[in-house]
């Protein structure tokens, strides 16, 4: 009898198994992953999210690889040599609103953005954090917002401009492209903050006092405010006005300071750039250096054996980046642009000799003979135009060029584009699924 | 008669039938047994047996046990009738108060009644209205072949089995009447004894496209019976989870009586069946000093010089490989214990260097009756696997692309670390350095068991629990050599990587199977419970370069880690069902099936999903009014409705996710998706209308089906503005409709008498399947391809995957250039001119098999066929790119246009890439229709007086040849291919240097004593 009701229980037993399992809560929460929305909620959770912020920066899209060859690539300094069909259009002038590359830094800025926003927006609530250390972190995501935005209108103009954080999809139909002028506005608006909010003078892995002059001085640079670019100049140059470390120096450096570094973007060999890896011969070499770059260097110039090398005897690699592991930090700013801005802001403002006395620290340093106003150059478009090869030689593949032949308004006789094409057109999944209008051309 | 009065009524005798067990008379005793279909040896559900001269019988269940209670001692007979069987009496007599009988059934009609799997049951086809498609172990025995899924290609009717590849333990597609998701998966559920099974791929490491599948890990000659689940009347049972059909595995159990021992092996040799016509030394300077010569450009070899020597890459990386198996197994047991232990070791050596594979599998499987009333029974199955894997297909460093790339006049060995390298002129990394210097081993253990308890509450009422796991092991070590020149390892000085990942998924699940009603008239029986599911990942990875010389592959010894990983998921799947099926006078049959399931990949409000289906079958020949068609056929009449679901993404897809983003060494955290809380099933409405029909004496069996699915509420990755910074969210948007017949037809051609004279016997079956997207988000396409070269689209009104590229027009013959079609209209040939060029998908394909006996001779033969795809030979982006790359090129070229008025198709050599022969275009999509001697065996059952002298019971020697003979106008190795892999949806029908597959032949033996 008692065996019969062992086996009675058996089943239900099973059964039981079976049905209350059914009724439990269940695995339904990540366990290698958090909700988003739980992301800040205190002072380590809100330190974190300002790393993970400037970790938008590393992306392969961002300052990791794609924003450089975007400098590069469609101006006259890079040529595509590997199979990737969307950099081969970058190339030729060919984009289209589907292209990977450039929709991929579209999306890593806004990426940047849109952590930076979320910062903005949480942190201030977060309780247990010291108010100094709560106006860093803000001060810090105010800069890398404005970095952002600036970045976007050097290649595509207006822009939409999110400034709160976008949480589920539907959010995103509010935003449309505004004016060029109104975000320039924003940026400068968030440098501003930045400046105020901002002590870290020593960390050039993060935002400084001096870089948010150095970038305000880019943007109005850019801008074409030359006064205020070249207020912000002076205040960045202020004591350090001269160039001393050797020119292969500011790339290899993995971690420890330059004297010319006013802000970069560490890297490490996880966490790493894939400029060297897609530049190098031991690479992908799916880009190489123009032959009209490597023969526009000045034979004595030091920075073109640091940049460009022939490999095997037709071709070119890359070797400004020189290892394909990518741990070197990369600049987004350093001093010798500074001097550059500063150089081209008083040419603008035609005070020549002035300027001509600026970029000669560039040409200095490269191992080239000073010009002098009235013999190399004599008028205020030479003096503009000798720091426009300045600007080619001193921040090869850094991804400047093509800013500068847009900036400059020679794009189209440089390099044979129509108007239309210096702006990238908006990519075709905020055309299609953002109700955004197209760039004309498109 | 009221309505509530008959149910009132049904209920009273409802509890007559629970409360009958407790009150046993005392002069009457049981009939226990089983009923076994003679042909499958499986058992067979739903025969009556009744006792001769008394009232009392009872039906199988669905293992084709039955007891009989009640029966008065004095009798001896008992009686099993099931339409599609021959009846049978047979005696019996009481040891005390119990009796135990096996029935044997002979099957009058084999198709059209056999045993299937359908889901918490078994059922004979004449009982269901459903679209099963079987096999049985005769058919997968014995192949030389590492999946079960190629052992059961061309065999059934609606289920296409695509290889991919050729390496041994590689992923293969398997779509059941046509795929119909484009983002969540296409793959069947696996479900082995009761259990549905882990099938996904875990492998982390990629090598070029080919794939690898945990599904490899079943050995073939364990199995059964593999029956698969087509429509949604059958595969709606499993419910969320039935979108893409079901294949449910049932594996080998012991049976009563003596022990057997049966022992087979074989033992075979495979080589590559074709190699590519390539150019020689000879011929590639000739075309390429023409190619400068039309371009203005320097000579870029010397002729005579250059082409002095001609190497044959392919011959370097094919081998003659032997493949070997031996499968051990011992079965038996009493009427109250059966047991099935087998072992088996298969290793099968690559025909290109560098890859092999071994599988060692055991398995133990047990019934116990522990009372009258209590069945225990337990399945367990143990593998490992060992597969060195190669780099293949779209890798730069392939073993087989780079052999098919290689310039011909360059030498094989040399003086970079024993093989040619850059300083002999190589413009690729050396394959047969790779071959012998990288190694890629990926390595599983695995354990799938349930152990299972059926109580018969009553003759009629029996609940089953059964608890399942699968316990899946993945380990993968890389080592990827500095000796290999030009290879990134070569400059990082090695890379190495290593990984695991241990997937486990635990399901319990309880039913009941109620036989509600019983008389000649009619039948009702129903199926309920519950499972419950829950599934889980844990990974591991690390990679590491620098190795200081003399160290290799392990990570302690290399100076950076470049790439780490340690990550853990799960998901579950909680679920309802019931079945009923209700016979009438065995003409009408009835069946609705309905299963609720909660899956935790979706978000609280859309967690729970419904998948109801109903059926109708009509066996129009047991009409009175058919009684004259009878004599000479039978008919059966089917239709179903039915909705299945897909539920095949990522385990937390709609939330909206933060993750680790550190900087440098500063802990960082940055939202790492964007989800959509709306997120729900996928879910595929069926339509299925079929005949089952046998003629004369049932010795011409058909099973005809026409079938609509239309799959809606797609999931897929959907484009979001990337200024919320992404660029995609998964929604359920979109529809896609595959729509076809699928016919299978077994002919008795001659019929052997008792194992003598001559026997003769044929199967064929086809399907047709049209397949067409309906709609798309925003109705856009999606067009991507393999390695980024866009080739394929996902667009309204076509198909899932057709080809999309410039259509190539022919040659110029004043230039020589290609001639694109201008779609657009506007001058020069740009993406914009792109078209839809031809379908992956095959208009028809199958299988036609047939057997001759003769005395204890048999020869089969097997032919499959698909028919009316194309294929896009994406190698020839290279090969036949008129002298864009420095790689080697088919003799196409030879063909090529030399000078004006020259009238070809192939376009001049260019050495500046100027002829336009680079594009990808329609130029590269070939017929992909072919027709393979798939197998050929030869057997001979040797006499019973010599198996004896040997003291075996019987054996049978046979030689079998696979892969003989391919007919097809394909130009690559094999058409039976895809490179972009088992876990690909949308890319098919693509061959970018696949792995070919081989031909063998084997030698076996099969003996039992």
């Amino acid at each position: 009898m008692r065996n019969t009701v062992n086996r009675r229980l058996l089943i239900p037993a099973l059964l039981v198994a079976a049905f209350t399992a059914c009724s439990e809560e269940l695995a339904t929460s990540p366990r290698d992953q958090i909700l988003a929305d739980q992301a800040i909620v205190d002072a380590p959770t809100s330190r974190a999210a300002l790393a993970g912020t400037y970790a938008g920066l590393q992306a392969l899209g961002y300052y990791g690889r794609n924003l450089e060859i975007l400098g590069d690539l469609p101006a006259d300094n890079a040529v595509h040599t590997g199979t990737f069909q969307y950099l081969d259009d970058i190339d030729l002038h060919h984009v289209k609103a589907d292209n990977t590359t450039t929709t991929s830094v579209w999306t890593a800025i806004y990426a940047v953005i849109a952590r930076a926003n979320l910062v903005l927006a949480k942190v201030p609530g977060i309780p247990d954090l010291s108010t100094a250390e709560k106006n860093e972190i803000l001060g810090e995501a105010y800069f890398l917002r404005a970095l952002s935005y600036h970045n976007l209108v050097k290649f595509w103009g207006d822009v939409p401009m999110p400034l709160e954080p976008i949480l589920v999809t539907s959010d995103a139909s509010k935003y449309k492209r505004v004016p060029v002028a109104q975000v320039y506005t924003q940026i400068l608006s968030d440098l501003n903050q930045a400046g105020q909010l901002i002590t870290n003078t020593s960390n050039t892995r993060q935002a400084t006092v001096m870089a948010v002059h150095a970038i305000r001085s880019r943007v109005l640079f850019y801008k074409g405010d030359y006064q205020g670019a070249l207020d912000e100049a002076n205040i960045v140059l202020a004591g350090r006005d001269t160039l001393t470390v050797a020119y292969p120096d500011l790339f290899t450096a993995t971690g420890t300071n330059t004297s010319e570094d006013i802000f970069r973007v560490a890297f490490t060999p996880v966490q790493y750039n894939e400029m060297g890896y897609y530049y190098l011969g031991a690479g992908r070499r799916e880009l190489q250096p123009s032959k009209d770059l490597n023969t526009s260097y000045e034979a004595a110039d030091l920075r073109k054996p640091w940049t460009v090398k022939p490999r095997g005897s037709s071709n070119l690699q890359g070797t400004k980046f020189p290892t394909t592991i990518g741990a070197e930090h990369l600049h987004v700013i350093r001093l010798a642009e500074v001097v550059l801005i500063k150089a081209e802001a008083l040419a603008r403002l035609n005070q020549l000799a002035a300027a001509v006395a600026e970029y000669n620290k560039v040409r200095l340093r490269a191992g080239l003979a000073p010009h002098t106003l009235g013999v190399e150059v004599t008028t205020q478009a030479d003096v503009i135009n000798a720091i426009a090869k300045e600007r080619r030689f001193e921040l090869a593949l850094e991804g400047d060029r093509w800013p500068d032949l847009v900036r400059l308004g020679i794009a189209t006789t440089v390099l044979g584009v129509t108007a239309t094409q210096t702006l990238l057109p908006i990519p075709a999944s905020d055309v299609n699924t953002g109700g955004l209008t197209q760039n004309p051309g498109y | 008669m009221s309505y509530s009065r008959s149910i009132s009524r049904r209920l009273s005798a409802l509890a007559v039938f629970l409360a009958l067990p407790s009150a046993a008379v005392a002069q009457s005793g049981v009939v226990r047994g089983s009923v076994i279909d003679s042909a499958s040896q499986r058992g067979i559900p739903g025969v009556l047996l009744a006792v001769s001269g008394t009232t009392r019988s009872a039906v199988t269940d669905d293992a084709g046990r039955f007891t009989i209670r009640n029966v008065p001692l004095s009798s001896t007979i008992v009686r099993a009738q099931r339409i599609g069987y021959a009846a049978q009496d047979r005696s019996f007599t009481f040891a005390g108060d119990t009796a135990s009988v096996t029935l044997v059934l002979r099957p009058i009609a084999v198709q059209l009644s056999e045993v299937v799997s359908i889901g918490y049951g078994t059922s004979s086809r004449l009982d269901i209205n459903n679209a099963v498609a079987s096999v049985s172990a005769t058919d997968i025995e014995n192949k030389p072949l590492a999946g079960l899924e190629s052992a059961i290609q061309g065999k059934m009717a609606g289920v296409q089995v695509t290889n991919n590849a050729g390496n041994p333990g590689n992923g293969i597609s398997i779509r059941v009447r046509g795929p119909a998701s484009v983002n969540a998966g296409n793959q069947p559920l696996y479900v082995i004894d009761g259990i549905p099974i882990i099938q996904e791929d875990y492998g982390q490491l990629g090598l070029g496209g080919q794939d690898v599948t945990s599904i490899s890990s079943l050995n073939p000659d364990e199995i059964e019976s593999i029956d698969v689940l087509k429509d949604a009347a059958a595969a709606a049972i499993y419910g969320s989870r039935g979108s893409n059909g079901v294949v449910m595995i049932t594996t080998k159990r012991g049976r009563a009586g003596l022990q057997r021992v049966n022992f087979s092996t074989y033992y075979g040799s495979q080589s590559a069946p074709r190699k590519l016509s390539l150019l020689d030394a000879k011929q590639y300077v000739e075309i390429f000093n023409e190619s400068a010569v039309n371009d203005d450009e320097d000579l870029p070899f010397t002729a005579g010089t250059d082409d002095a020597r001609s190497f044959d890459w392919q011959s370097a990386v094919f081998r003659r490989a032997p493949v070997g198996d031996a499968q051990l197994s011992m079965s038996g047991g009493t009427e109250r214990m059966k047991y099935y232990l087998s072992g088996g070791n298969f290793a099968q050596r690559g025909i290109v260097i560098g890859s092999d594979y071994k599988r060692q599998t055991g398995r133990v499987n047990v019934d116990f009756d522990a009372t009258s009333r209590l069945l225990l029974r337990t399945s367990v199955g143990l593998s490992r696997e060992d597969n060195h894997r190669i780099e293949g297909d779209g890798s730069l460093d392939g073993v087989v692309t780079n052999a098919i790339g290689m310039q011909p006049m360059r030498p094989i060995f040399g003086n970079f670390y024993g093989f040619a390298g850059v300083d002999s002129g190589l413009k690729y990394s050396n394959p047969v350095a790779i071959a012998t210097y990288d190694r890629t081993n990926y390595g599983t253990f695995r354990g799938i068991g349930n152990v299972e308890a059926r109580y018969s509450v009553t003759n009629k009422l029996a609940l089953t629990g059964r608890f399942g796991a699968d316990v899946l092991s993945v380990d993968e070590l890389q080592w990827l050599s500095p000796r290999v020149d030009q290879t990134y390892a070569n400059s990082a000085d090695g890379v190495g990587k290593s990984d695991h990942t241990t997937a486990t998924r635990y399901v319990s699940e309880a039913f009941g199977t109620y036989d509600a009603y019983t008389s000649d008239r009619q039948r009702l029986s129903v199926v309920g419970g519950a499972s419950m599911e829950l599934s889980n990942s844990d990974l591991n990875f690390i990679r590491g370069e620098g190795f200081t010389s003399g160290f290799t592959t392990y990570i302690r010894n290399a100076t950076v880690i470049t790439s780490f990983d340690g990550s853990s998921t799960g998901n579950s799947l909680g679920s309802y069902f019931g079945r009923a099926n209700y016979s009438l006078l065995d003409r009408y049959i009835f069946s609705a099936s309905m299963r609720a399931d909660r899956s935790s990949r979706f978000g609280p409000a859309h967690r729970w999903g419904y998948f109801p289906a109903a059926s109708i079958g009509w066996n129009v020949t047991q009409e009175p009014f058919a009684e004259a068609i009878a004599r000479v056929a039978t008919v059966k009449l089917r239709a179903s409705y039915g909705v299945t679901g897909n539920q095949g993404i990522g385990d937390f897809d709609f939330y909206s996710l933060a993750q680790a983003a550190p900087y440098t060494t500063t802990p960082g955290v940055a939202q790492s998706s964007i989800g959509n809380p709306d997120l729900k099933w996928e879910t595929t409405h069926a339509f299925d209308g079929g005949v089952d029909l046998g003629l004369f004496d049932n010795r011409v069996s058909v099973i005809a089906d026409y079938y609509t699915r239309r799959t809606s509420d797609l999931l897929v990755r959907r484009p979001i503005p990337a200024f919320t910074g992404f660029t995609t969210t998964w929604g359920n948007i979109g529809d896609i409709k595959n729509a076809g017949v699928d016919l299978s037809i077994n002919t008795e051609n001659v019929r052997q008498h008792d194992g003598r004279g001559f026997g003769w016997t044929s199967g064929l079956n086809v399907t047709f399947n049209r397949n067409k997207v309906l709609r798309t988000f925003e109705n856009q396409p999606i067009i991507t391809g393999i390695n980024g070269r866009q080739a394929t689209i996902v667009a309204p009104g076509h198909p899932l995957g057709e080809f999309y590229m410039l259509k190539f027009e022919g040659v110029n013959p004043q230039t020589g250039d290609a001639i694109y079609k201008d779609i657009d209209g506007k001058p020069g040939i740009t993406s914009d001119d792109k078209t839809f060029v031809g379908s992956p998908h095959p208009k028809y394909y199958g299988g036609l098999s047939n057997e001759f006996t003769l005395g204890s001779l048999s020869l089969r033969g097997f032919f499959t066929f698909s028919q009316g795809n194309k294929i896009f030979n994406m190698m020839r982006i290279f090969t036949d790119d008129g002298a864009c790359t420095w790689d080697n090129k088919t003799t196409n070229v030879l063909a090529r246009w030399k000078k004006p008025g020259d009238i070809t198709d192939v376009p001049r050599m260019s050495y500046d890439c100027a002829s336009g022969s680079d594009e990808i275009s329609s130029r590269y999509l070939e017929n992909g229709s072919y027709v393979r001697l798939s197998e050929l065996t030869l057997g001979y059952a040797l006499p019973q007086t010599w198996a004896n002298r040997a003291y075996l019971s019987n054996a049978r020697v046979y030689v079998s040849g696979h892969n003989l003979k391919l007919w097809t106008k394909y130009m690559g190795y094999d058409p039976d291919v895809n490179s972009a892999g088992s876990d690909e949806n949308i890319i098919i029908g693509t061959d970018y240097y696949a792995y070919p597959q081989p031909r063998t032949i084997t030698f076996g033996i099969n003996a039992g004593w």
